[in-house]
Parts: structure tokens; C-alpha cells; sequence
């Protein structure tokens, strides 16, 4: 079990003398994660508000399907956008297959229902008032829209931090979609399946605080945005 | 302009089969500050919604200035604000609950001073309420933030349900004056929904009253002048010991008011096409408990001519 106390040792060796190899999987990792963040967010922020403020028919059918995604298999995502971007497939001609951006377009999915389904928890969570009030000062449609997900925040944020955790640590698509190539799709994840195999138990766990270490930052950065939208 | 503020005409709307208002035809004079009164569930948010525009109603026509609106129509939306019953602050600080409508309307960053004076209005002061949040506010100061929130804009109509509900003497006489300071101002038109008649009374120029969604005292006011009673005719329910030669009559309450001349309330009433009035200290016309449309009847020495 001294793999444990060494891997960590090693996390900072590694990150003290800036082995090129952790930080160009790292870099993967957070090109990739950004990306699909980024689209994630962009979609499923309104989406998300749609699901939660709107009154439309089949809402709570859809509703239900974007609480099922929730549990949509890495590697299920990683097969379809796979045989999406392979050679043969549809979008073959993209050339997108072991591409970090296809790697992201794999994530984004991964996201998306995250994003969604809390996105729309926090608006029907929200006061049935804030929508009223908002009309009677005068708000267009827009403008409720923005104030009604500015009023989540908190719960956006939670969103976003649940999507970002899923995407920074999953596997599946990062392998298949990536396909772990040394110094080109090769992410944190990937290289931690791939000393594992070695059985370099102590460099894989010395990745895996890396990657821990990096989605500290990240909430640390959120900190800022945290402050002011609560009691 | 000799034309109303607001004209409505068959409005009928419902939420469950049976219809929740039911106004054949409401006019609202510009400048008017009219109070609606009734029990819980007789229409009066309903109604105020439908006059902001918020929601449609189910039939017939709201005209405001003339034309039609919906909940479409922001223009219309902007001229005509309401404050809620129990209104709701943003997850801001005060300051940015009162500027966030000026916003909306693109006024750019709202002046300061603007925004001072209209937390002076509500009583609040500028210095030490400006830089609170919004869970630092007692629930009477939440619900003068909102009506600072709303005089800031200075609408054309300011629509109120329930400004004083659960709010202490001091706070409802400030509410009171701020409202009053936008016909005074700027000439906008009030509606104010209240169970507190006496503060109704005080503050507005004619109570109408609604129960079951039906408009029970609609202006215009009875055709005939008033004949003056006693408190001592007036049975809240039916005499039966009469004494020789008199006659009891049902009637109806047909409104409440306050006469700003001499202070004191008056109840109009309606028995067989006749209209009668009693004038009263405000508090005595709050201690015998009418609601406008109330049945009630008169005792007279005899019966009058139709």
C-alpha cells in the first residue's frame, strides 16, 4: 500500500519539475473540459430555463428523459459520437476522431443533461412570485429570461460544478473518442488507465491528485461567484 | 381628456368552471385613486392583475387608452405597475431592487438621487437602508423597498393589492402618503386592494366593492341625492320587533368613503332604487364591519314612494 504515500510524493515531483508529459495530458484535459463546458453551458443554460419555467405540452415526458441522460454510459456516448466521426461514419468527413474537439463534442453530451436537468431544478425551485414581480416592472420576455437565471445563480453554479466534475473525470469518451494519443489527446484519465495497465500504481495515483488538485482550482475560482447569492 | 384611463367591457374570466370576475362593463377615470374591497376570493388580485396586463382575461375587452393590450404588451406593461401582496425582492441589494426597473427601461445607470429620494418616500432612509441586502429587511420594510421600487419609475397607473396587509400603523400611513404622491406628482391613476377600510377610506376617493368576481358598488354613483339616516336604522340583520307604523326595507351597501372635509366616513346605501347615507366617525364605520354589496336593512318610519 506504499504506492499511496509515493504517489502523492510523486504528484509533486511531478508537478515541481514540470515533466512535460503530465502537464501535456493535463492540458489535454482542461482543452478538452473547457470546450465542452463552454458548448455545454450554451445550450443547456436556456434549455435548461425552457425546461423549468416553460408550460408546454409533453414537458414532464421530456423532463424525464433528461433525468434519464443523467445515467448515459460514458462509453455509450463515447461508441456513438465514435461511429459518428470514424471514416465511415456521417460526420467522417470532419475528421474529427481523435481530435481534442471530438473528444469534446463526446464531454459536451456527456454534459448537456446535467446542465439541463439542474439548470431546470433551480428555476422551478425559484419564488412563483420572481416572474410576477418581474412583469410588473416591465420586463420583456428576454429580460425575464436573464433576471430568472441570474436569480438561480446558485443553482447554475451547482450545475455547472456537477457537469465540470463529470467531464474532467470521465473515461470512456476520453478513450474512445480520443483515443490516448502521447502528446496529442492523451488526458489525465486516460494516462491514469494507462500506468494502471503498466502497473505503475504510484505515477497513475500521482495523476489522480493532479487532476483532483485542478478541479480545486476551478472551485476555487468559483468562490467569487458563490459570495453575494446567499444569506 | 375626457376619455377614461381604462375601459372594460364584458370581462369574464375564470380559473376552475365558475367564473372568478365577472365585470359586464368598468370604466377608470385618468387621476381616479379607487379602493376595492371584498373577502378573500371575491376577485380583487384577479382583477388588479388583469389591469396590469399580466394576464388575459377569459372574455371580453380591457381597453387602456383606448386600445386593447395583453400580456404582450410591454409598452403598456411599463406605463402600469403593480405591487404584489406579498411582494418579492430580488437577491440584490435595495439599491438594485430600486434601480433594476429603470434598467429594464434602458434609463442607463439610475441617478443617485433619484433613488434616494424615492426610499425617502417610503420612509426608509437613503443612508442606512440603500446599502442593505435583501434578507436585512423586516417584512414592513421589504414592502416599502417594493413600493419605493415602483414609485421610481413613476407609472402612469400604480396598482396595489394589499399594501398594508400585515403592516404596522406607522408603516401604512407611509405607505399611504407615497402612494398618494404619485397622483400628486405626476397625476397617476391608483387601484388599491385592502381589507383595512379605514386606511381604504382615508386614502382613496370612491371604495368599490366586489364579491364573487361581481362589481357590487360600480360608479356612477346612486341617481338620487342621499336621504340622511341614523345609525339607530341601520340593522346589520333583519328587525324583527318593528313597533307601530314602520317598515324595514332591505338594502345594500353600496360604498364606503372617507369625507375629507369634516374626517368622517360614509356609508352609501341602496334600498328599492332609493339611496341613503350615513355619516359616521371613521372608526364607528370600521366598528359595524360592512363590506361594500353586504346585505342590510333599514328601519324607516314608512315605506318610500318608488
Amino acid at each position: 500500500m506504499n504506492y499511496i504515500l509515493e504517489g502523492l510524493v510523486q504528484a509533486f515531483r511531478l508537478l515541481a519539475r514540470g515533466d512535460p508529459e503530465t502537464f501535456s495530458a493535463l492540458e489535454a484535459t482542461v482543452r478538452s473540459s473547457s470546450l465542452a463546458m463552454l458548448a455545454s453551458l450554451v445550450l443547456g443554460l436556456p434549455l435548461g430555463f425552457v425546461l423549468g419555467h416553460g408550460r408546454f405540452r409533453g414537458r414532464r415526458l421530456l423532463r424525464t428523459l433528461v433525468d434519464t441522460c443523467l445515467a448515459l454510459p460514458t462509453v455509450l456516448i463515447g461508441l456513438v459520437v465514435y461511429s459518428f466521426l470514424s471514416r465511415r461514419g456521417p460526420l467522417g468527413d470532419w475528421g474529427m476522431l481523435f481530435t481534442l474537439p471530438g473528444l469534446a463534442i463526446g464531454q459536451a453530451i456527456l454534459a448537456l443533461p446535467v446542465v439541463m436537468a439542474l439548470t431546470a431544478t433551480a428555476v422551478e425551485g425559484l419564488d412563483r412570485r420572481l416572474g410576477l414581480t418581474l412583469l410588473t416592472l416591465g420586463a420583456s420576455r428576454r429580460q425575464l429570461a436573464l433576471t430568472t437565471l441570474w436569480e438561480a445563480r446558485q443553482g447554475l453554479l451547482a450545475a455547472a460544478v456537477n457537469a465540470y466534475g463529470r467531464v474532467v473525470t470521465e473515461v470512456g469518451i476520453a478513450m474512445m473518442v480520443g483515443g490516448n494519443i502521447k502528446w496529442h489527446t492523451r488526458t489525465v484519465t486516460t494516462a491514469i488507465a494507462l500506468e494502471t495497465g503498466k502497473g505503475e500504481f504510484a505515477q497513475g495515483i500521482a495523476l489522480g491528485i493532479i487532476l483532483l488538485g485542478l478541479a480545486l482550482l476551478v472551485n476555487l475560482g468559483l468562490i467569487r461567484l458563490r459570495r453575494g447569492a446567499t444569506p | 381628456m375626457s376619455e377614461p384611463l381604462y375601459q372594460v367591457r364584458g370581462l369574464v374570466h375564470h380559473y376552475g368552471p365558475l367564473p372568478a370576475l365577472d365585470i359586464p362593463r368598468l370604466e377608470i377615470p385618468r387621476g381616479a385613486v379607487i379602493g376595492l374591497a371584498g373577502p378573500n376570493g371575491s376577485g380583487k388580485s384577479t382583477l388588479l392583475r388583469i389591469l396590469a396586463f399580466l394576464e388575459a382575461p377569459s372574455q371580453g375587452r380591457v381597453l387602456f387608452e383606448g386600445a386593447p393590450r395583453g400580456p404582450e404588451s410591454p409598452d403598456a406593461r411599463q406605463g402600469i405597475t403593480l405591487l404584489l401582496q406579498e411582494p418579492y425582492l430580488l437577491k440584490r441589494g435595495v439599491v438594485a431592487n430600486l434601480a433594476y426597473g429603470l434598467k429594464l427601461r434602458g434609463r442607463g445607470r439610475a441617478r443617485q438621487e433619484q433613488l434616494d429620494q424615492a426610499l425617502e418616500w417610503v420612509g426608509l432612509a437613503p443612508r442606512e437602508f440603500g446599502r442593505r441586502r435583501w434578507y436585512e429587511l423586516s417584512g414592513g420594510e421589504a414592502k416599502r423597498v417594493a413600493l419605493a421600487a415602483r414609485l421610481v419609475l413613476k407609472p402612469r397607473v400604480l396598482l396595489l393589492d394589499e399594501p398594508t396587509a400585515g403592516v404596522d400603523a406607522p408603516s401604512a400611513e407611509l405607505i399611504r402618503r407615497a402612494a398618494l404622491r404619485a397622483r400628486e406628482q405626476w397625476g397617476a391613476t391608483l387601484v388599491v386592494a385592502s381589507h383595512d377600510l379605514t386606511w381604504l377610506g382615508r386614502t382613496v376617493d370612491q371604495i368599490w366593492g366586489l364579491e364573487y368576481g361581481h362589481l357590487a358598488a360600480a360608479p356612477p354613483a346612486p341617481p338620487t341625492p342621499a336621504l340622511a339616516i341614523t345609525p339607530q336604522a341601520l340593522y346589520l340583520r333583519q328587525p324583527t320587533d318593528l313597533g307601530p307604523g314602520r317598515v324595514s326595507v332591505p338594502c345594500r351597501v353600496a360604498g364606503l368613503s372617507w369625507e375629507p372635509e369634516d374626517g368622517r366616513g360614509r356609508v352609501d346605501l341602496l334600498a328599492e332604487g332609493r339611496a341613503y347615507c350615513l355619516r359616521l366617525p371613521l372608526e364607528e364605520v370600521r366598528g359595524l364591519g360592512l363590506q361594500p354589496g353586504q346585505q342590510a336593512w333599514l328601519v324607516l318610519d314608512e315605506r318610500p314612494a318608488a
